[in-house]
């Protein structure tokens, strides 16, 4: 046994603790300046993160660069997204594995590109147009840091329709309270409408998971402009669900406080 | 291979040094492997159990708790709960006269609520296909009954896949963490969700000759559900990595092979799949909803503060395991939080007083922090 035997050994899984450890998110550990903390999407400057992980044990070898303008982002975004179609550096063990590792990294970009877009506070319609693009994935995580991005942004008719027709429309029911978050921010009456009527389409004849989770967090979008048309909407829904309970309990407080005047 | 045979000094010289490199790895794995959280909550399976690739029993399986009660499964499921100890007196045949008039309601229940005008030949081919579906994904295998009177439910895939269904915990890891992936009917209409969303884009892809047929439609939104959306043409590729699987599909759909099975392909179903579906009880015997989680607030926090009023709302972070990415919970311009701790780089962790969810946040996003 030679010394540098072990040496080489030591040294390959003082590497491995290292590269193991900044898988970490555990954020209390002091994150350095030219350290990416990968999981809290805080965009480096002029790095390259390599090894970029996919869900769970996944590894990956596709290189994601750090974008730092807009051009970039997009750039890193379409390149990303040509993985789809072509063969990157992603591991095909399962049918699966390929495209969840891209999805991966298109969302923690995306995630990085929100958080730089925030803190510069950018609005542009190239980010917005970039939002949209990742909303119509198929994709939960994309779809979720695509929303997350789109929320950095103004309110559009546009973005509206990308929400209502991806988010509303679609099976994720984990996106849902983040999307009706983001539909407060529409405030026109014909926007009000348009919002309506995709919320009474998800709930009679949305996934049903989406139903009972948009029936959840109604709230906000009753009123006395649209109580009514919601009381229309209850004898559309099976009369024992979820989500019937849940917009009529929300249907008869509405009702409390505005009789009561509350 | 016991660690004192490692340094045995009975070979060669190049042979020990071979397996003290080895042991070293090791050792230098496990910190390595401490450091990286283990595996993901979703993945992990108590009580793990074998099986045979037949229907009912396919393998493996894990124990359903603690992401759904035994008691519950025995009293709602029980018609459905594959024993181990039947087998070989006729419980496979009764489990599967059982299970068909789930899978069947389920289907019709399924396409009536997304499509209240479907015509009967479609509801038909989609109960066809999602029989194959199951057939080809657990081979109808959701909860058993072992014969040490543990109840479980299939795990496959190397255990990223939860139930009759397959749910994936890589794609769906909120969705298992809440028990989707393990209660039956949360199972099937979590991976109907999916596969109908595919039946739906079937209709008109290239690779379907038209919407009316439902056996290309079926072969269409397996490939996707299997595959990805990237995937609904995959079974016209001959030369793909996974064609394998769609042929094999297309044999099951084929053969229908849990017809030898079922005794009355007409039997009612001793299930109310659609109020069950519907996540509201009593549904015969009465499904129960769960509790909702009541968490509590940290009582000594290091300070209150609020959500900056510049920030519409801003998503709390979940940092277990290898991901902070995935959102929980949402926080409103004004709403208090508590802050926990702080990781000295902009980032700190609250704890909402609202619903007591912990996460991690942008410590610029705060305002008004009073110790």
């Amino acid at each position: 046994m030679k010394i540098w035997h072990l040496a080489i050994t030591l040294g390959l899984a003082i590497v491995c603790g290292w590269w193991l450890n900044s898988q970490q998110p555990a954020p209390k550990s002091a994150i350095r300046a030219h350290l990416v903390t990968r999981g809290l999407h805080i965009p480096m400057k002029g790095l390259t993160i390599s090894g970029a992980r996919g869900p769970a044990e996944d590894k990956p070898e596709e290189i994601i660069k750090i974008p730092r303008s807009i051009k970039e982002y997009v750039g890193e975004l379409d390149r990303l997204k040509t993985c789809y179609g072509r063969a990157c550096a992603y591991p095909v063990s399962d049918p699966r594995s390929y495209e969840l590792a891209v999805g991966q990294d298109l969302k923690k970009v995306l995630f990085q590109m929100a958080e730089w877009v925030r803190s510069e506070g950018i609005d542009a319609h190239e980010v917005s147009e970039k939002a949209r693009e990742f909303l119509t994935s198929d994709d939960g995580f994309v779809q979720s840091a695509a929303l997350d991005l789109i929320s950095t942004q103004r309110p559009s008719a546009d973005n509206l329709d990308a929400i209502l027709a991806n988010v509303l429309a679609g099976y994720d029911s984990e996106l849902i309270e983040h999307a009706m978050l983001e539909l407060e921010r529409y405030e026109s009456r014909a926007e009000y409408d348009k919002i309506d009527q995709a919320l009474a389409q998800a709930l009679t004849t949305g996934a049903p998971f989406v139903a009972r989770e948009v029936s959840e967090h109604l709230t906000p979008f009753v009123n006395e402009r649209s109580f009514l048309f919601f009381q229309d909407v209850v004898a559309h829904l099976a009369t024992q669900s979820a989500s019937r309970i849940n917009l009529e309990t929300c249907l008869s407080d509405f009702q409390r406080k505005h009789t009561s005047g509350g | 291979m016991h660690l004192k045979n490692l340094l045995r000094p009975a070979v060669g010289k190049r042979m020990r040094s071979a397996r003290i490199i080895l042991l070293v790895s090791v050792l230098g794995l496990v910190p390595c492997l401490a450091a990286s959280g283990g595996p993901a909550l979703s993945t992990i399976c108590t009580n793990r159990i074998s099986g045979t690739w037949n229907f009912g029993s396919s393998p493996s399986a894990c124990n359903v708790s603690p992401l759904q009660s035994p008691g519950l499964v025995k009293s709602e499921y029980g018609v459905v709960l594959f024993d181990d100890a039947q087998i070989s007196t006729g419980g496979r045949a009764r489990y599967m006269s059982e299970m068909y008039p789930v899978l069947r309601d389920m289907a019709k229940y399924y396409i009536h609520r997304r499509n209240p005008q479907v015509s009967l030949t479609e509801e038909e081919g989609f109960a066809t296909a999602l029989f194959t579906l199951a057939n080809q994904e657990s081979v109808w295998t959701h909860y058993r009954l072992g014969k040490d009177g543990i109840v479980r439910y299939m795990r496959g895939d190397n255990l990223h896949g939860f139930g009759i269904m397959q749910i994936d915990d890589r794609s769906h890891q909120a969705a298992v963490k809440t028990g989707k992936g393990t209660d039956l009917v949360d199972n099937m209409v979590f991976g109907l969700d999916i596969f109908y969303s595919a039946w739906v884009k079937s209709a008109k892809a290239a690779c379907v000759s038209s919407p009316g047929n439902y056996k290309d439609r079926a072969r269409t939104a397996w490939s996707a559900y299997n595959g990805g959306m990237g995937s609904l043409c995959r079974w016209t590729n001959a030369n793909s990595k996974f064609a394998i699987q769609d042929r094999e599909f297309n044999s099951r759909y084929n053969a229908q092979a849990w017809r030898h099975f079922v005794a009355d392909l007409k039997a009612p179903s001793q299930l109310d799949v659609g109020c069950l579906a519907e996540g509201v009880g009593p549904c015969g015997s009465g499904k129960k909803l769960p509790l909702p989680q009541v968490v509590k607030l940290v009582e000594a926090p290091l300070a209150m503060a609020s959500l900056g009023v510049q920030i519409p709302y801003r998503f709390m972070r979940e940092c277990a395991g290898q991901s902070c990415a995935y959102i929980h919970g949402a926080l409103r311009a004004g709403s208090q939080v508590a802050i926990l701790s702080e990781s000295g780089a902009g980032w700190v962790q609250v704890q909402s007083q609202s619903d007591g969810q912990t996460g991690w946040i942008k410590r610029s996003e705060l305002s008004e922090v009073e110790p």
